[in-house]
């Protein structure tokens, strides 16, 4: 099945694109997780990632459907 | 002289002389008077909020004065909250502004957070978002959710018993963050990132309702985005309210 994997902010920059599609069977986010992580290392910098599917915020047990878009936010602490 | 002073912003429908009452009835907490924070108590003063209580511990540095609203040069090494009362009095006498030189922890904020009908975070911390998170929950204060870094940052409304917290998405609940000189931050972000807060916080205390989501926004691309975050049942902060 096909992933949309949209990043935010500096993960885009990490990931070099705002977008990109990912082939894949795995149907659990923390799968789905490990293989962006080891495609683009420096999103691991970060202990916790915010991460919605289909525009709304789930946890990494959370399963991921063919078409689905898996959007990854920053967690930020500034103000 | 008052209705003269909030002509411009009683003539917006979504505010109208009703709002305008509301706004003035208000009493609101600003937690952190850094760069978010100041720039919400002074939108909030000039605005006509009745009452605004500010909590600081910070003197003002060098590196401040670049984002952070009110703050001058002579300023430098006084207490953020005395000189951000004194300015906030000078731009509407007629606000009740208290002062609190305190950080928020566990051991102050009922205290502090008790009497105010809306809470603003100013913080830059994980370690100060949960207390405000853990104990608007308990006291069911309403808040919004502020935060910056780089170009972009994240506003949200929070509703306890009625909208998803902190907590409810995996927002890191303990860490003292990375300071602003290190991971930086673009002035204009933190303004626009403010401007969208105190837009929902006059929203929420005229309107009562929120859906609670998470917007988005990188001044830089320039990008918005809006993100519906549902309610988590399995919450350890508000799952049981």
């Amino acid at each position: 099945m096909k992933v949309h994997i949209k990043y935010y902010a500096k993960y885009a920059d990490y990931a070099g694109t705002r977008m990109e599609d990912i082939e894949t069977d795995i149907i659990t986010l923390r799968d789905l997780l490990n293989i962006v992580r080891e495609r683009h290392p420096k999103l691991k910098e970060d202990r916790r990632s915010l991460i919605a599917i289909n525009d709304k915020f789930v946890g990494e047990e959370a399963q991921i459907s063919d078409g689905a878009t898996v959007s990854i936010f920053p967690p930020v602490s500034g103000g | 002289m008052q209705m003269e002073r909030y002509l411009s912003q009683v003539a917006v429908k979504e505010i109208f002389p009703s709002g305008q009452r509301i706004i003035e009835e208000s009493s609101i907490a600003v937690i952190g008077m850094g760069g978010t924070g100041s720039s919400i108590a002074e939108m909030f003063v000039r605005m006509g909020v009745g009452k605004i209580t500010i909590v600081d511990d910070d003197k003002i540095e060098p590196s401040n004065l670049n984002r952070q609203a009110m703050y001058k040069e002579d300023d430098i090494g006084l207490k953020k909250v005395d000189v951000a009362r004194t300015e906030l009095l000078r731009i509407n006498g007629e606000t009740q502004v208290n002062a609190i030189d305190k950080r928020l922890s566990f051991n102050n904020a009922d205290e502090i957070l008790s009497q105010v009908d809306l809470i603003m975070d100013g913080t830059d911390n994980y370690d100060a978002r949960n207390v405000i998170n853990v104990v608007s929950a308990r006291l069911r204060k309403p808040w919004i959710f502020t935060a910056v870094e780089g170009t972009f940052g994240y506003v949200k409304t929070i509703i306890p018993g009625k909208t998803s917290c902190l907590s409810c998405f995996g927002y890191p609940d303990r860490g003292e963050g990375v300071a602003c000189t290190i991971q930086g931050v673009v002035p204009t972000a933190i303004r626009a990132i403010s401007s969208l807060a105190v837009t929902s916080a006059i929203k929420f205390l005229i309107n009562r309702e929120s859906q609670g989501e998470l917007v988005y926004m990188d001044v830089w691309k320039p990008v918005l985005d809006i993100l519906p975050i549902p309610r988590n049942e399995e919450c350890k902060v508000c799952g049981n309210l």
